[in-house]
């Protein structure tokens, strides 16, 4: 009885502790990734090769003077990094990251729940941090705050429609809303290609989601608010940037298990596999940040309602249409 | 009427003048560089090379007359050309020192070759590296020469002393001192000031500033009364040098002697004297002690004494003080110079001052130098005087102690033995010998006669009404200037408003103190450095008086003998006016700021005022404004227009004197005389050695201390001793 | 957050401080807004003023240069250019032809830099972060080539009344050379990032508009009115230099808006490259400084052996050369747009009066049009695309 609670206690741990190093270390993969991109040389002094660099910034951070300024809301205003960061760790409870696999005499199953709703269930997590946004916004007592997290609320609400309406197409196709499942549905062929639209409604919400260019106006640093994290600092502007991370590997990995085929692939082992296609999306976030603009945030509101959402619905639709006649 | 024409315009011009002097007068420039107005053209620069028609090569537009009907063209290509090339010739020796040289910024070949658009030689040729020739405080550059014969000319017409020559030929042409190795002339520094280049500067000034930095004011000579203004230049509050005014001449005294003001011995607190030593107060604690010892003095027993370097100001300014006490017991420093000879003189022309301006002698065509040594007593009358004699052929006679040394000029010069000078003056008007017949002529022929009369004269002369006689000989109509060398700064202020022979003398203030009458005796400015009997009795008499105030700057001297010592500010410091040879009355402007706490007279004066319950204004304008303006023949102006161009009026009558002759006693006289370079103490303060790290720096002259007979120098005149003073 | 036409505006004022990443330099809008739209930008300037006009009145003629180059920084040899050929107007001093040349390199090349800067902060300010540093990457190579001719990368004060300071050595011209061959690429590679970049075009085309009129009315000179379709450039209208020996283009766009400008300026860079290719070529051998005795220093090595050289550098450093009285105006086709110098003389060797007449300052003015009725993300885009630098605005 007590053997899988501490299987699952461990697991957790393994999975947080491995979510949190992938995210500081995103953040160095960007700036050596846009830095090739942009003909400059990115972190190299902070240990060799600077591979240092994100541990030296999370000294940084946590050795900062943590400031609460003096209107704000205290409660809410300590809450909300934390609204943001832990809805995003939580979605991983859901994702499988590899195949079942015995070890020991015993079968390691090397996620940490399999829902039967598993997606219905990241759907609804990532929704919470929404939350974090507002509520930080509100509780800085500063109007260029406000405006940019209510900018931002109001993204992440448009886009998420059209993420969901995407993401169901290849429910119909798998049949299930485990994670699970639907991995394992695509043994044969990977549902990116039957549903190359979906992907691609799906990678474009995806962006807008996590606030990345070109849609991140909510934070850019050049446009007149400086985002709805103007007014933290030290641990809580930390937590805020790992919340972002974590929440671009999370949409990534939701990518990678219903788009690409999960841990599917020959010749490599299935978590090598899972790995190297969530890395290949993370890649794309990046690419498009060293190479696109911004867009302003009425072209990106209308981008998302009176584009994305339209061609999500129609591929819906034939997605619908075409298993119902095939089945 | 005779006309020339220049460039096309017709212009009418006299005969003598020069195509330079008539292009001057109508504003048609033509550039030059060793021509100067107050000398004779030279010609040697050849710059000023204008094309005259007829003539086949350019002529320097200096020393061709202008003639009648002449056409010249002085601006046109060719003409430019070949005083670029004259300009050239010049620059190829010239050393490029312009980095180094003193004379950067006021440079004449520097602003001519920039005027001229020279952009760079045509003939490249080693400079010269001669080494500098050091004359005492002159120095001599003679790679910078320009061998322009400015100072050579300028110093034979100007000051009478010849001191400098042109030698060897070509290439090798310098300047040198006339007579011997080194300079031994006035230093008055005529030369440097007009030297065009830096090849004469003074060795004083010598890398100290550099001409553009220095703040210049033009303030009165502080130190004699018959030079034109000084332009001195200040850099961070110390002077850097003096130079003169432009068109006139200073003395050696205003250009190297201006450091007296910071001599230490300079006082800067007032002194009190308890136990036989002087102790530090501030002024607040010495007008205290002051008002109790000034408390309840009574006018019959105040006096004061007063001195020569006061500006009109502080007489005015202490004059009135002794009004508010009561008392009229003033005696100044014109009862101890020449006192016998001014009364007589005021009992012919009715005033102390001189008749006419010191610049009428420019204009005379006989001059009468009778027993004043120009160079130790008056060197700026010596200049006009030299002026008269190049300029206007004038005829030049001495009566004195001895010869002169300007005596080439002199058309007759008299040695008056034993003192003997109305003996001259008989034989001038009756004996039938030739040199006397000549001076008659001389005296006929002449339509202005001038005299100048000195110390020589009134210390040895045993009749002093013995020149004015001969004044009367010469003729009221005839005499054209009748002036009395003086070396003393502001004696002529003193004369001006009244304070010699009005009632008081130094014999009675010597009685009274003898007597004990004097128990307040205040001594403003006052320095007894004279000669004679009085001023013996009076150095000891003056012992008698409880209360002695001295203000003065030093603190020897008669001053020594105060109980109580107030420092003032010295004439570099402050503003006022002086009273100049012939009337002029001269502005003083300050120069720098004091070095200490001392404060004016006229702020001390006021001070001491408070004291009688007084009021005396303590600024300078205030008192001019107010005291002085249309009094006593001052002009009638407010004080900030003054400008050393105005003139005290007099209106001197001409009144026969009554005179007979009488043999002088036989017996050695001896007249003291200046030393070289030096009138007073603040002259003597001006030597003195600084030490600092770098050097040791002494300024100004030594006092040179000499004596003359007739036995010694073979120039001197018979019966005679002639001893400098020691300051 | 947008109120419709039949709500009562409420009016609220935004300031975009002095330090702010977008504004170039230190400028400080006033920004009422009616909910995300923009009502009213007023400028606020003078926080760089550094007196350089009333500095003009204390100092020589030849002092005055090194305050130009800080005016418009990003190219300085052009402020430079246009003192000097206002004050050689006074005395009408004719330049030697290598001088002319070496003049014309300098001033298009800082052409170069200037629009370099331009595009590098207009991107970056709009989202596109890459396309800055490719265009510092090229605007380094300019640098470069300033420090080898002038010995500074930016305030060389290299263009001297009567010509250039010295002759740029051999190096320089190799470097020119390759870099002439190269740029036109590099240019390609921008414009292959941004104009037919469907976000790039979403942010920039209809955004501030300007048509002709509005822009002959406030003033504009330079970009901001070839973009309005006015066709008009000092450099071939009146020429100054020899500008009259090369042949270049005038880009103009109708449009008026943002797209039209930039087009115009990548246009301006191809052009300014052609023109230096071209002067490298023809570069004529001969002195670089006039000689005319009025306004020439001499040259360095004289004044170390010659009398005259002495005299003349002495006197024309302690003392100035003094024009004549009177007045004269110069502008030259700055990468801003018309740079003029106005200078009234008294005979003095320092300027009675000195005016500057700054592009930035005058396009600044037209700001306020550009932005009505746009969003407050556009006003980033219209700051941009008018491409004004504070040290000419303030001066």
């Amino acid at each position: 009885m007590l053997l899988p609670i501490v299987f699952t206690i461990i697991k957790i741990l393994i999975i947080v502790t491995v979510i949190l190093l992938a995210v500081a270390y995103m953040t160095y993969a960007e700036r050596k990734v846009i830095g090739a991109m942009q003909v400059r040389l990115g972190p190299t002094h902070t240990g060799p090769y600077g591979l240092l660099q994100p541990i030296a910034d999370a000294v940084k951070l946590i050795a900062k003077e943590d400031l609460t300024p003096d209107m704000v809301d205290r409660p809410v205003f300590i809450i909300a990094p934390l609204l943001t960061m832990v809805p995003a760790l939580a979605g991983f409870a859901v994702i499988p990251f590899a195949d079942n696999f015995t070890m020991f005499g015993m079968e390691i199953k090397p996620y940490i729940t399999d829902l039967n709703i598993g997606l219905l269930y990241v759907l609804a997590i990532s929704s919470v941090g929404t939350y974090g946004v507002i509520m930080s916004g509100w509780a800085s007592n500063s109007k260029y705050a406000l405006l940019g997290s209510l900018r931002s609320s109001a993204q992440v609400l448009s886009y998420e429609t059209a993420m969901g309406l995407s993401l169901v197409a290849p429910v119909l196709l798998a049949g299930s809303l485990s994670l699970r499942e639907i991995t394992l549905a695509q043994a044969g062929m990977w549902f990116v290609v039957p549903q190359i639209v979906a992907f691609v409604v799906y990678v474009i919400a995806a962006v807008a989601e996590t606030n990345r260019a070109p849609f991140d106006l909510a934070e850019a640093e050049t446009e007149i608010v400086a985002g709805f994290h103007v007014e933290y600092s030290s641990m809580k502007f930390a937590l805020f940037f790992l919340g972002e991370y974590a929440n671009m590997y999370l949409v990534s990995t939701i990518a990678t298990v219903m788009f690409l085929g999960g841990w599917n692939g020959p010749l490599l082992p299935p978590l090598v596999w899972f790995v190297i296609k969530v890395l290949f999306i993370m890649f794309i976030f990046l690419w498009l940040r060293a190479t696109l603009p911004r867009l302003r945030f009425d072209q990106l509101m209308s981008l998302g309602w009176k584009v994305l959402i339209p061609i999500a619905l129609a591929n819906l639709m034939i997605t619908a249409i075409v298993v119902h006649i095939v089945r | 009427m005779a006309e020339i024409i220049l460039n096309g315009n017709t212009y009418s011009f006299e005969k003598g003048e020069s195509i330079l002097d008539v292009a001057n007068r109508n504003g048609v420039h033509i550039p030059t560089l060793c021509y100067l107005k107050e000398i004779t053209p030279i010609g040697a620069c050849r710059l000023c090379l204008v094309q005259v028609d007829g003539a086949k090569r350019l002529q320097a537009a200096c020393v061709t007359y202008a003639m009648d009907g002449m056409k010249v063209e002085t601006d046109n290509e060719y003409i430019w050309t070949h005083r670029k090339q004259m300009l050239d010739f010049i620059l190829i020796k010239h050393p490029l020192d312009c980095p180094v040289c003193d004379k950067a910024g006021e440079c004449m070949l520097q602003d001519t070759a920039y005027e001229f658009g020279m952009m760079s030689e045509k003939v490249s040729s080693e400079k010269p590296q001669d080494p500098k020739a050091y004359w005492n405080k002159i120095v001599y550059n003679s790679n910078l020469c320009v061998l322009c014969e400015r100072c050579i000319k300028s110093c034979h017409e100007m000051t009478g002393c010849s001191a400098l020559k042109m030698e060897d030929r070509g290439f090798y042409n310098h300047v040198t001192p006339a007579k011997g190795e080194t300079l031994n002339c006035d230093f008055c520094g005529t030369c440097i000031d007009r030297c065009p280049v830096g090849a004469l500067l003074d060795t004083q000034f010598h890398n100290q500033a550099r001409v553009w930095d220095l703040d210049e004011t033009t303030t009165a000579s502080p130190f004699s009364a018959s030079e034109g203004d000084v332009v001195y230049g200040v850099l961070d509050g110390k002077i850097e040098r003096g130079k003169s005014v432009e068109g006139f001449q200073i003395s050696s005294q205003s250009r190297f002697g201006f450091n007296y003001i910071e001599n230490p011995s300079r006082i800067k607190t007032p002194l009190v004297k308890s136990g036989g030593d002087f102790s530090p107060k501030t002024w607040e604690e010495v007008i205290s002690v002051l008002k109790d010892r000034l408390a309840g003095c009574k006018p019959e027993n105040t006096a004061m004494l007063m001195g020569s370097r006061l500006t009109n100001e502080a007489i005015a300014a202490y004059k009135a003080l002794m009004g508010a006490v009561g008392s009229k017991k003033i005696v100044t420093e014109a009862d101890f110079t020449k006192p016998a000879f001014m009364k007589k003189y005021k009992e012919k022309f009715g005033t102390f001052a001189n008749i006419r301006r010191a610049d009428d002698l420019k204009k005379a065509d006989l001059i009468f130098v009778v027993g004043a040594d120009l160079r130790h007593e008056a060197v700026g009358l010596k200049w006009r005087m030299m002026n008269a004699v190049i300029h206007n052929d004038c005829k030049l006679i001495t009566v004195g102690l001895k010869r002169y040394e300007y005596d080439v000029f002199t058309n007759k010069s008299f040695l008056a033995d034993g003192g003997d000078f109305g003996g001259i003056f008989e034989k001038i008007k009756t004996d039938n010998a030739e040199t006397f017949a000549d001076v008659r002529e001389y005296i006929k022929d002449a339509k202005k006669i001038a005299f100048i009369v000195g110390n020589e004269y009134t210390s040895s002369c045993p009749q002093p009404e013995a020149v004015l006689s001969f004044a009367d000989f010469v003729g009221k109509d005839k005499m054209s200037a009748f002036l009395v060398a003086n070396d003393k700064t502001n004696i002529y202020g003193l004369y001006a408003q009244e304070l010699f022979a009005n009632g008081y003398s130094a014999d009675e203030l010597i009685k009274d103190l003898e007597a004990k009458n004097i128990k307040n005796l205040f001594l403003v400015g006052f320095n007894n450095t004279y000669t004679g009997e009085t001023a013996e009795r009076l150095n000891n008499a003056l012992r008698t008086a409880e209360t002695v105030v001295a203000v003065d700057l030093f603190n020897d001297g008669t001053s020594a003998k105060a109980n109580i010592f107030l420092p003032a500010k010295a004439a570099l410091e402050v503003d006022g006016s002086f009273v100049k040879i012939g009337g002029r009355l001269a502005r003083v402007r300050k120069v720098v700021d004091t070095p200490g706490e001392q404060k004016s007279d006229t702020e001390i004066a006021s001070m001491l005022a408070k004291i009688f319950k007084a009021e005396i204004p303590p600024c300078p304008e205030e008192i001019y404004n107010t005291m002085l303006a249309g009094k006593s023949g001052y002009p009638e102006v407010k004080f900030n227009i003054l400008d050393s161009c105005l003139v005290i009026k007099t209106e001197p009558s001409f009144n026969e004197t009554v005179y007979k002759y009488e043999q002088p006693k036989s017996g050695e006289k001896t007249v003291f005389v200046n030393p070289r370079h030096h009138s007073g103490t603040i002259t003597a303060k001006a030597n003195f050695t600084f030490r600092d790290e770098f050097a040791v720096q002494k300024f100004h002259f030594q006092q040179a201390e000499e004596t003359i007979t007739a036995d010694t120098c073979e120039s001197a005149a018979k019966g005679i001793k002639l001893v400098t003073k020691k300051f | 957050m947008q109120n419709m036409n039949n709500n009562v505006a409420e009016i609220v004022t935004v300031n975009m401080g002095p330090q702010h990443p977008s504004t170039h330099g230190v400028l400080r809008l006033v920004v009422d807004l009616d909910g995300e739209t923009i009502v009213n930008v007023t400028p606020d300037v003078g926080y760089l003023h550094r007196g350089t006009e009333k500095l003009a009145e204390n100092r020589t003629y030849h002092q005055f240069i090194p305050l130009t180059d800080r005016l418009d920084y990003l190219s300085p040899l052009s402020n430079n250019l246009a003192y000097c050929l206002a004050v050689e107007k006074f005395f009408g001093v004719k330049i030697p032809e290598r001088a002319d040349y070496m003049r014309v390199i300098y001033a298009e090349l800082a052409r170069v830099a200037s629009h370099l800067v331009w595009i590098a902060t207009h991107a970056l300010d709009i989202g596109a972060m890459t396309v800055f540093l490719y265009a510092f990457r090229e605007r380094e190579r300019v640098l470069d080539m300033f420090e080898c001719a002038t010995g500074q990368r930016m305030t060389s004060s290299w263009i001297r009344i009567g010509g250039v300071r010295a002759d740029a050595p051999e190096e320089f011209f190799k470097l020119a050379k390759d870099f002439v061959d190269e740029f036109d690429g590099f240019v390609d590679l921008y414009e292959n990032l941004l104009t037919n970049n469907r976000i790039w075009k979403m942010r920039t085309i209809g955004i501030g508009m300007l048509n002709a009129d509005d822009a002959q009315d406030y003033g504009t000179s330079g970009p901001l009115m070839r973009g309005a379709g006015i066709d008009f450039d000092l450099r071939r209208d009146e020429p100054y230099c020899c500008y009259d020996k090369f042949q270049f283009e005038i880009p103009t766009q109708p449009e008026g808006d943002t797209y039209a400008r930039y087009k115009v300026r990548m246009k301006e860079l191809r052009e300014a490259n052609k023109i230096v290719a071209q002067a490298l070529e023809n570069l004529p051998e001969g002195p670089i400084m006039t000689d005319d005795p009025r306004v020439a220093m001499p040259a360095h090595e004289d004044v170390y052996e010659r009398m005259e050289s002495l005299i003349r550098r002495f006197y024309l450093i302690s003392k100035g050369f003094r024009p004549p009285k009177g007045e004269t105006y110069q502008g030259i086709e700055a990468p801003k747009g018309e740079l003029g110098f106005y200078i009234v003389s008294e005979g003095e060797e320092r300027p009675y009066r000195l005016k500057i007449r700054a592009p930035s300052y005058v396009n600044l003015g037209v700001l306020n049009h550009m932005a009505q009725g746009h969003m407050l993300a556009d006003l980033v885009a219209i700051i941009g695309t008018n491409d004004v630098v504070l040290g000419e605005i303030d001066r």
